[in-house]
């Protein structure tokens, strides 16, 4: 008995495909090695040059900003700077020793006169040598100076026997500074 | 090839280039992304830089057009005045001088000394290398004036020295009361003459 002759194409034909090889795996692990390859050669040959380039041209806006204004103008404008800084600070610290005597003119009481005066403005300090007809003009003088809220100390130095009827004492008063910088009279 | 071999090959074939994207990825990719990196830090910080000078910049060239304007100029000219650039000794000796005799003060002799210079800047900020301290020392000239004359000429000449246009400072002053019959008191002034250092 013959047989079929669908059965005789089917057993002349080959197998279309060799049994044994695992096409698939091999796709699957060549697409990973080939996409790995791929980004590490777009990293280092198309994204870090790009980088590169962004990078220098930043460094020479930066190059070009620092030619822009030349060492020598760098220095004048320094010193300009430094002379504008020192000249605000100074005036700050500045004091206006004549209010001073306008304080002093306006709390000596009328019997007293002054035979010796100095000042020190960096201890905001003044030492007089003051003279009075009697002992009552030199305490009121004292209790005048000790009760001026400017004040911050008297130190009282002593007073001597009358000469010709004048006693003379000396004091050495220290000041607030605000006296001699906002003029606290 | 028998199938058992085509299947060992395979296998084998695929384990390599497993192991090859993995040492793909190990020493090409990795160091690459660590490159990319500083560099992209770098670029955010130049940017920053850039960001930075350019506000600087637009402030100094306004500076440097105030600077160099007729009023900046007038006004240079103002604060050197005030605070000269060096000791000026003759423009201090005249300035002195005119005070005292504008104020019908008798002049009787003046000594000059020099004192070391100090910063007035903050202390507390330390220099960065590359960095430049803008605010330079001053130096100060002590200058002792000895003048005679009445109280109300002492009393202009101080009102002179607080206008004056170079800054003084009255450091210290002593005087005491004149000779019997004379109304003429002898006055000691110590004063300072502030001046901007000159740094080479």
């Amino acid at each position: 008995m013959a047989l079929p002759q669908k059965a005789i194409e089917q057993l002349s034909r080959e197998p279309a495909k060799t049994p044994g090889w695992s096409s698939r795996a091999l796709m699957f692990t060549g697409t990973i090695f080939f996409l790995s390859l791929a980004i590490w050669l777009g990293m280092r040959f198309g994204y870090q040059p790009l980088l590169e380039r962004q990078d220098a041209e930043l460094q020479s806006t930066i190059d070009q900003f620092k030619k822009k204004v030349s060492p020598e103008r760098q220095t004048e404008l320094i010193g300009y700077y430094s002379q504008l800084y020192n000249l605000k600070t100074l005036l700050k610290q500045n004091k206006q020793v004549s209010l001073v005597f306008n304080w002093l003119e306006a709390h000596t009481i009328t019997r007293i006169w002054y035979s010796k005066f100095s000042l020190d403005s960096g201890k905001n300090q003044i030492i007089l040598t003051a003279n009075a007809r009697s002992l009552n003009d030199v305490t009121a003088q004292l209790a005048a100076f000790e009760n001026l809220p400017e004040i911050t100390a008297v130190n009282f130095t002593g007073t001597s026997a009358p000469r010709d009827g004048v006693y003379s004492f000396g004091v050495t008063i220290s000041f607030d500074p605000k006296l001699v910088t906002t003029g606290t009279q | 090839m028998k199938q058992a071999t085509k299947r060992f090959s395979s296998m084998l074939l695929a384990l390599g280039l497993i192991l090859g994207a993995g040492i793909v990825y190990a020493e090409l990719i990795v160091p690459t992304n660590v490159d990319l990196q500083e560099i992209k830090v770098q670029i955010a910080a130049k940017n920053l830089v850039i960001q930075t000078q350019q506000a600087v910049i637009t402030k100094v060239d306004k500076a440097i057009q105030d600077f160099e304007s007729p009023e900046g100029k007038h006004f240079q000219d103002v604060i050197s005045g005030a605070l000269p650039i060096g000791p000026n000794y003759a423009g201090a000796l005249a300035h002195v001088v005119g005070m005292v005799q504008a104020s019908d003060l008798t002049f009787q002799s003046a000594s000059f000394a020099e004192s070391s210079p100090r910063s007035l800047a903050p202390a507390n900020k330390a220099l960065r290398p590359g960095e430049t301290e803008l605010v330079r020392p001053i130096g100060s000239l002590k200058i002792q004036v000895q003048a005679s004359g009445s109280y109300a000429e002492l009393k202009e000449f101080l009102r002179t020295l607080e206008q004056s246009l170079r800054l003084f400072q009255l450091e210290s002053m002593t005087f005491t009361t004149p000779e019997k019959g004379s109304a003429t008191y002898t006055y000691n002034i110590a004063l300072v003459a502030p001046y901007q250092k000159i740094v080479q």
